[in-house]
């Protein structure tokens, strides 16, 4: 039987838990799916405990190992594919959400069919590549639509819902204008709206909120998203990974797409 | 009649067929014969050869006629019955994508290109990445280049931007994936989406698409004339310009000459692209507009040629360039109204097609034109 290793941070989170949702789907019982799940505590990153000879393939998830690991990896001539991130000095394949498109979807639904210009934006977390590319996808996407905002309309969010809260409420504080809000990430910007619907503003009359990929939270609670299917990006990673298992070169990236799912929030 | 006619004549029945029931012309075997002219027994036999091969499958009856006929059994044109592969190859990236028939990419892949890679393996890689992921059987792959391409023979002939002379390029990928190839110009492949796209006549359309090179692709009647080519090294009379001026390189190089002179110019906020470029004309700064009013110059030229030559009623700016949007087209515009006759002009559109996928999905709409005759 052959064997696949999943190298990841924390395999209970809900993204990473779809993925390897998607990878076993795909490995059905012929393929034995091995979870490493090296940074369970982020302070305390522990090191790969799996066996990689052992191993017919490896998907990493995120950006947990660094380019010389992956280089290290790479080397000994494993199959890997990278799920949601890409080394791009690496020759190794990748299977992305597209975050081109999505934000840029939004940016263009928030300013073109919402008729919004005074546009918030609550960044990922800028150490990974999912948060710079975002931001700069939403620099883009307002310079598509001839916008722009105050560095202080860039809320600091760090993909975590706490953070990007307590950004949205010292915002508020300042009385500045503001007439949308886009979040990296859909968990942030169910916090910016709870935020906002605590502070009686009229959603979307005074403000539209939205935020990148899609999950239960934001369908509780109505937030206009573009969505990924995360579990179909897992099925997808492990077919890419299959198919070099049996022998097929490929280097690049697979992009999956995103759809605007409209809901109360705009 | 020999062999060879009457299987070209049973594939084009069938084409006539597939495009009927794909374009919801007709849905049961009598519409369908009435639709494509041809007898119901030939109707009847292609119909079991589809519903054999899972193109189409029957789905119910309709209503019988208003004589009380019998009620007819509907059939439908299934899109998720194969799949198709569009690459578009240029200098520094391959952009493919793995579609349905009725079009829908389902997953793009790109894959850079880097200084001193091989282009054909590059490309092979980027197909095999689609290759995992089809969900039916890919039926045929279909690839934009940049050059001079002959499309009948799957020949790239010149490409200068990817050094490929006399490549038999239908040949080589045919082979490995033993299934049909077929290769035209990116830009062609820009205009066939554009014409697949268009709410309006596109009998008279050129395609101008600028990034790594400049190239022209046109409608010749109802169909895109396949013999688009690399405009580059033209001079523009009277100047010191060629039309290679245009390209992204050297606008890149007159962006940094800007920021060079002027560290606070809005072009140093973050990386160079055409957006950069027209956030700082929106502000008006000086050496923005005249390096405006320089692009303009040389494509109110070659816009002027192409008016001259061919008379179109439409002309799009495709390629990277087009992210610089109106502000370039009102600079063209004004610029072409002092040289070409007053009715030539109120007869022209000046329009962009901003989409950095066309040339992939024109490959999409190409492989299913040569492959089924349909889209």
């Amino acid at each position: 039987m052959s064997k696949i290793g999943i190298i990841t941070n924390d395999k209970a989170q809900v993204f990473q838990r779809e993925i390897i949702a998607g990878v076993q789907d795909v490995a059905g019982d012929k393929i034995e799916v091995l979870v490493d799940s090296i940074a369970e505590n982020p302070d305390t990153r522990r090191p790969i405990s799996l066996d990689i000879d052992e191993l017919d393939g490896i998907l990493v998830i995120s950006n947990i190992l660094s380019h010389d690991e992956l280089q290290s990896l790479h080397q000994r001539g494993k199959p890997i594919t990278l799920v949601s991130h890409q080394e791009e000095d690496l020759p190794i394949a990748a299977v992305i959400q597209n975050n081109t498109d999505g934000i840029l979807q939004l940016v263009d639904y928030v300013a073109r069919e919402c008729g919004r210009t005074q546009i918030v934006f609550i960044r990922g977390d800028m150490n990974q590549h999912d948060g710079r590319q975002r931001d700069n996808l939403f620099q883009m996407g307002l310079m598509q639509h001839d916008l722009t905002t105050p560095d202080d309309y860039n809320l600091v969010g760090d993909f975590n819902p706490v953070t990007a809260a307590n950004s949205m409420l010292e915002f508020l504080e300042t009385g500045k204008p503001f007439d949308a809000v886009i979040a990296a990430d859909y968990l942030m910007g169910c916090a910016a709206l709870d935020v906002l619907r605590h502070h009686d503003i009229d959603i979307p009359g005074d403000v539209a909120v939205v935020g990148f990929g899609d999950g239960a939270e934001a369908e509780d609670m109505g937030l206009t998203v573009v969505g990924v299917d995360v579990v179909e990006i897992g099925r997808r990673a492990a077919r890419q990974l299959l198919s070099q298992m049996d022998g097929m070169t490929m280097t690049g990236v697979t992009w999956l797409n995103t759809e605007l799912i409209v809901r109360d929030s705009s | 009649m020999n062999k060879a006619t009457r299987a070209q004549v049973k594939q084009h029945n069938r084409r006539l067929v597939m495009r009927a029931l794909y374009e919801n012309l007709a849905d049961n075997r009598a519409a369908l014969a009435i639709a494509t002219g041809l007898t119901k027994p030939t109707i009847g036999t292609i119909i079991s050869e589809l519903i054999d091969t899972g193109y189409v499958t029957e789905v119910g009856y309709g209503s019988s006629s208003s004589s009380g006929g019998k009620r007819p059994t509907i059939v439908e044109f299934l899109q998720q019955a194969r799949q198709v592969i569009g690459v578009s190859v240029s200098g520094d990236e391959i952009i493919a994508g793995l579609a349905y028939l009725d079009g829908t990419v389902i997953a793009r892949h790109n894959s850079v290109i880097s200084p001193g890679d091989n282009i054909l393996d590059v490309l092979r890689w980027t197909v095999n990445a689609l290759m995992a992921q089809h969900d039916a059987d890919v039926l045929c792959i279909a690839i934009g280049v940049p050059g001079v391409v002959d499309s009948q023979t799957g020949i790239v002939v010149d490409s200068r931007i990817l050094h490929w002379e006399a490549m038999p390029l239908a040949r080589e990928i045919s082979k490995q994936y033993r299934i049909p190839c077929y290769v035209s110009n990116n830009t062609e492949l820009v205009t066939r989406m554009q014409v697949t796209q268009s709410d309006h006549d596109t009998s008279h359309l050129v395609t101008v698409s600028i990034g790594d090179s400049i190239e022209i692709g046109s409608t010749f009647g109802d169909d895109v004339y396949q013999h688009g080519s690399d405009i580059s090294k033209l001079e523009i009379p009277g100047t010191d310009y060629t039309v290679e001026f245009l390209v992204w390189k050297h606008i890149k190089e007159k962006m940094k000459a800007i920021i060079a002179s002027n560290p606070d110019s809005a072009l140093s906020e973050r990386k160079l692209t055409y957006l950069l470029l027209r956030r700082a004309v929106l502000m008006k700064e000086p050496a923005a507009l005249e390096l405006l009013d320089e692009m303009a110059t040389v494509l109110s030229h070659v816009y002027g040629w192409i008016i001259g030559l061919m008379r179109p009623t439409e002309i799009v700016l495709a390629g990277t360039m087009s992210e610089i949007g109106h502000v370039l087209l009102t600079e063209v515009d004004k610029k072409l109204r002092q040289r070409m006759p007053a009715a030539t002009m109120a007869q022209l559109r000046l329009t962009l097609a901003q989409s950095q996928y066309l040339s992939m999905q024109g490959a999409v709409i190409f492989a299913l034109q040569q492959e089924l005759g349909i889209v």
